[in-house]
């Protein structure tokens, strides 16, 4: 099936040419047609590649330049299950946001949906290049995409601060990544993921290598918003329109993880086999920190996009901490969780939509106890909050297992304890903002909430019936609960975890053509401690959000703690502000790793 | 002189992000994120730079003439693409943010924060 | 942080960001020694196998092709993204005619404009062969067209360039760049694989699909080129008109 690697990127983007060239044309139900159908073929398109690729690597050389001894000379797709899961999630997202739009946006612009094509066909591309320039014009188009995405006004008067911080933070990122591929090139002259990581193997640990990864982990951790590198999140996501954030919260960040855990294994397992606990230290400090801060920063917020946005640092940063673990069932664990968290921060913008449409406004104190009337709304919002806290056997239950029993089993016994606070922080003040909105419970003031101008919404939404714009958030809530209940998902994700860190079934598959079949997994269990752990998560996420909102506080005291005014100050706005943290935070990573490796 | 083109990009690369972080205009903090890439172009070419060596063109010389690696030619013709069209897109926003602020100032855009 | 502490932090954290890359890049072979295996693997093959004798170009239409793909797109995207960005505040649509009154410039232009015109038709067609090619040819043209309005009057670059014909352009380009290698794909070849006649090294039609991917990259940069200055100068008419 390796003639089918490229149609998860190329058919959204004809799709998008297509409309690009026609739309001024075309009556606006057939673009909407044209760009749910180009999203939903590429979904199903990555869903078979993934099958397919528990057999092996599906490899496709463009232009057919086959590798000659070793040396690779065209661009290679190297498709794994995790990529193409990767993928297919995103095309399942763009639809779900494509649906959601279709009503949402008054009229059909047909460049929203080029955009969101486009965007989509860099995101698959992103995920299943085997080659690490290629993935660094992948990772450009996503970013334009991006930007220009999270300019379209239909909701804000002005989202230029937050498009401008995004793209100034994320172009440094990725010249970060290209001074890593100049200083691989130059080393190893190879720009093939496989050949790179064999050369690489038989060379000594020198400034060069600890550098390259710096510079390539720094350029991802951008992405995938990991402290101190995150600050654009929010600001993106308060001024980008609903249905883009499921984009961005769903999958965009994600495949900065994905970058890691692909470029980590493939390039640098060889040449760095020694130094794994050293990597796996600071990876997952990394991601804690920033579970943490992500949570704590959520429950700062009373602009509830901004609050999501926040809820999405924090679990990046348990994605990371998974990842960084180094060991395939924490890996497997991540995929589980990253798909659940999709779809289950997906409804959760969606609803945020919803209430933008009908109540026009997106402020929790400003809308307390307006979401009275929209109860399915309310169902879907507090349904989803649950599900992302991760009660045994619902939502994101599965992969937060996995990783905190990989985590134990590598010696951080810690791991289930830092995993759940971070996610009880978040999942509390989502909770406490459902509870606001939807049932008018809590104060109407509260100083420790960072207030924001509420504008009114442009001009731009539509007058949609209210149950196409909830339903598309049902959907994917419901396919989100259901995510740690699909059988042989845990199985399916622990084989394509470990096909995906397996180098040498890489390079054999890639530059000798020999496909290896992803190994059968152990059998899978679910600890006793896990169902403990995800229980008093939940438990005391509920508690908490309880007490926010009832219990009788002085919120201007807590509003001038030290530590809230001084995380209140770093996160400025201020695009130069970000950049030096983003210069200081690679510096110091390289520091880091400098003295560890 | 082994080291000396890498150290001319690694300078041009701190003295743009300086300007992108001390910038108290838009479009100077733009360009400053131009001048930072260019750093990337140098980088490229220096790398694939040998001496002695003439443009990897096959029209005027016989093949098998020493030449300059041509890939990082390719790769450098991308960046440059990129860096211009990334550019174009972030000018645009300095244009509506003095249509809707009044003002290109980094430090007076605080709408948002926290 | 207030902006002098804002200065110092950067300095402080550049100067070790500094550090940190003058180490990475001493592992670099010394300058002017590049062993270079994946450029010699390419020089051997472009004459014989491709017939061609530019080598950068081969590698950007045909080696690299797919690259190439990406990149037009982000040129696409970021010629609408400006679009976008600008058409949904704008009140009027900019309808003056500002023209250039001083003949000298005026016959400057009549004089340039079929010259550049020429010339980057001229180097897009020699990209296969000689240093050029669609994008540093198209941005030629698109120069070209915007001398129009530069010597000439506003009203004239604008029905130079209507705006439907210049969305299809660019997206003529990109779009066809990627469809392109789709009929291959469906033909049973890899995607982007060069099928067409190879040509004679030294003609302008040699290389194959080298010589189609330049002409359609070449029509996607003019297309996006000119939306992009199409939409600039308009934001800039509509609100300080040109005395």
């Amino acid at each position: 099936m390796t003639w089918a690697a490229p149609l998860p990127v190329v058919i959204p983007i004809v799709g998008a040419a297509f409309l690009a060239a026609f739309g001024t044309w075309l009556p606006p139900r057939i673009k909407d047609v044209v760009g749910v159908v180009a999203a939903a073929t590429s979904a199903v398109i990555s869903l078979l590649l993934m099958h397919h690729a528990l057999g092996g690597y599906v490899v496709h050389w463009f232009g057919d330049w086959k590798p000659k001894g070793g040396v690779a000379i065209g661009i290679a797709f190297a498709v794994d299950p995790l990529g193409a899961g990767a993928a297919a999630l995103g095309g399942v997202l763009t639809v779900a946001a494509l649906a959601f739009s279709w009503s949402y946006f008054d009229e059909a612009r047909h460049y929203f949906h080029v955009l969101v094509l486009v965007f989509l066909g860099a995101m698959c591309g992103f995920a299943l290049s085997g080659d690490l320039f290629n993935m660094f014009v992948f990772f450009e188009l996503m970013g334009v995409s991006a930007y220009a995405l999270t300019a379209y006004k239909s909701e804000e008067q002005s989202p230029i601060q937050g498009a401008l911080n995004f793209a100034v933070t994320n172009s440094v990122g990725a010249f970060l990544i290209l001074i890593a591929i100049g200083l691989l090139y130059g080393e190893t002259g190879a720009l093939n993921l496989a050949q790179l990581g064999n050369t690489l193997a038989g060379h000594q640990v020198d400034g060069l290598v600890v550098v390259a990864f710096t510079l390539l982990v720094a350029g991802f951790l951008v992405k995938a918003a990991a402290v101190p590198f995150h600050f654009w999140l929010a600001d993106a996501h308060a001024v980008a329109p609903a249905p883009v954030c499921v984009l961005f919260s769903g999958i965009m960040v994600e495949l900065g993880v994905l970058g890691i855990a692909r470029v980590d294994a493939t390039v640098f397992s060889g040449v760095l086999h020694a130094d794994q606990d050293a990597i796996r230290s600071v990876l997952v400090g990394v991601g804690v920190a920033t579970g943490l801060v992500g949570g704590v920063m959520a429950l700062l917020q009373r602009h509830l996009k901004r609050l999501l946005a926040y809820s999405t640092i924090c679990h990046s940063g348990l994605f990371l901490a998974g990842v960084g673990l180094l060991d395939p069932k924490a890996l497997a664990g991540t995929a589980s969780y990253v798909l659940a968290h999709g779809l289950l921060k997906g409804a959760l913008f969606l609803a945020a939509g919803v209430l933008l449409s009908e109540l026009h406004s997106i402020d929790e104190l400003a809308l307390r106890g307006r979401g009275r009337a929209l109860r399915a709304t309310g169902l879907v919002f507090v349904v989803a909050a649950i599900g992302l806290a991760g009660p045994p056997f619902v939502g994101t239950f599965l992969g937060k297992s996995d990783i905190e029993e990989a985590g134990v089993h590598a010696g951080l016994g810690w791991m289930p304890l830092a995993f759940t606070v971070a996610s009880v922080l978040s999942t509390a003040a989502i909770l406490r903002a459902g509870g606001r909105v939807f049932a008018g419970w809590g104060p109407a003031r509260d100083a420790t909430l960072t207030p924001l101008p509420d504008e009114e919404p442009a001009a731009g939404l539509g007058r949609a019936r209210r149950w196409q714009l909830v339903a598309p958030a049902a959907v994917l809530a419901a396919a989100g609960l259901a995510v740690s209940l699909v059988p042989g998902l845990a199985d399916g994700s622990e084989r394509a975890a470990d096909l995906a860190r397996d180098r040498g079934a890489y390079v054999s598959a890639v530059l000798e053509s020999r496909r290896a079949p992803a190994p059968p997994a152990p059998p899978h269990e679910v600890t006793a401690s896990s169902i403990a752990w995800a229980t008093a998560g939940t438990l005391a996420a509920v508690a908490l959000a309880g007490v926010l909102l009832f219990a009788r506080r002085r919120p201007e005291r807590v509003a001038a703690r030290p530590l809230v005014l001084a995380l209140r100050a770093v996160h400025s706005g201020h695009t130069g502000q970000y950049v030096t943290w983003l210069v200081g935070g690679a510096a110091a990573l390289g520091a880091l790793f400098a003295l560890l490796l | 002189m082994t080291l000396f083109p890498y150290l001319v990009a690694g300078w041009i690369l701190l003295a743009g992000l300086y300007g992108v972080a001390t910038s108290r205009n838009l479009v100077h903090l733009i360009i400053c994120l131009t001048v930072a890439q260019s750093s990337t172009y140098i980088l490229l070419l220096a790398v694939g730079f040998r001496r002695h060596a003439t443009a990897p063109i096959f029209g005027d010389i016989r093949p098998g003439h020493r030449v300059v690696d041509p890939v990082v030619h390719a790769l450098t013709l991308t960046d440059i693409v990129v860096s211009a069209t990334v550019a174009a897109l972030l000018l645009s926003f300095a244009v509506q943010a003095q249509k809707r602020f009044g003002t290109i100032d980094p430090d007076e855009l605080r709408a948002m924060h926290g | 942080m207030t902006a002098p502490g804002r200065a110092v932090a950067f300095v402080a954290a550049g100067g070790a960001f500094a550090c940190l890359f003058v180490w990475g890049a001493s592992g670099l072979p010394p300058f002017g020694h590049y062993p270079g295996p994946y450029g010699d693997a390419v020089i051997a093959s472009v004459t014989s196998v491709r017939h061609t004798t530019n080598v950068p170009t081969s590698i950007v239409f045909d080696y690299r092709g797919f690259d190439t793909l990406g990149e037009e797109l982000i040129l696409f995207i970021a010629a609408i993204g400006v679009a976008l960005v600008f058409r949904e505040t704008r009140d009027e649509e900019a309808d003056g005619v500002f023209p250039i009154d001083d003949d000298e410039i005026r016959l400057q232009g009549v004089v340039l404009v079929p010259l550049l015109a020429v010339l980057g038709f001229e180097v897009i067609a020699h990209g296969p062969v000689t240093p050029g090619g669609g994008f540093q040819g198209g941005v030629i043209l698109a120069g070209a067209a915007l001398l129009v309005f530069l010597a000439g009057s506003w009203a004239a670059y604008r029905r130079l360039t209507p705006e439907p014909a210049v969305e299809l352009l660019e997206a003529a380009g990109a779009g066809g760049y990627a469809v392109v290698g789709l009929v291959i794909l469906i033909l049973g070849g890899a995607y982007l694989e060069n099928v067409l006649p190879l040509g004679e090294g030294g003609q302008l039609d040699s290389g194959g699909t080298i010589a189609l991917l330049n002409w359609l990259s070449a029509i996607a940069v003019v297309g996006s080129f000119t939306l992009l200055f199409r939409e600039f100068l308009t934001e800039m008419l509509t609100r300080r008109p040109l005395r």
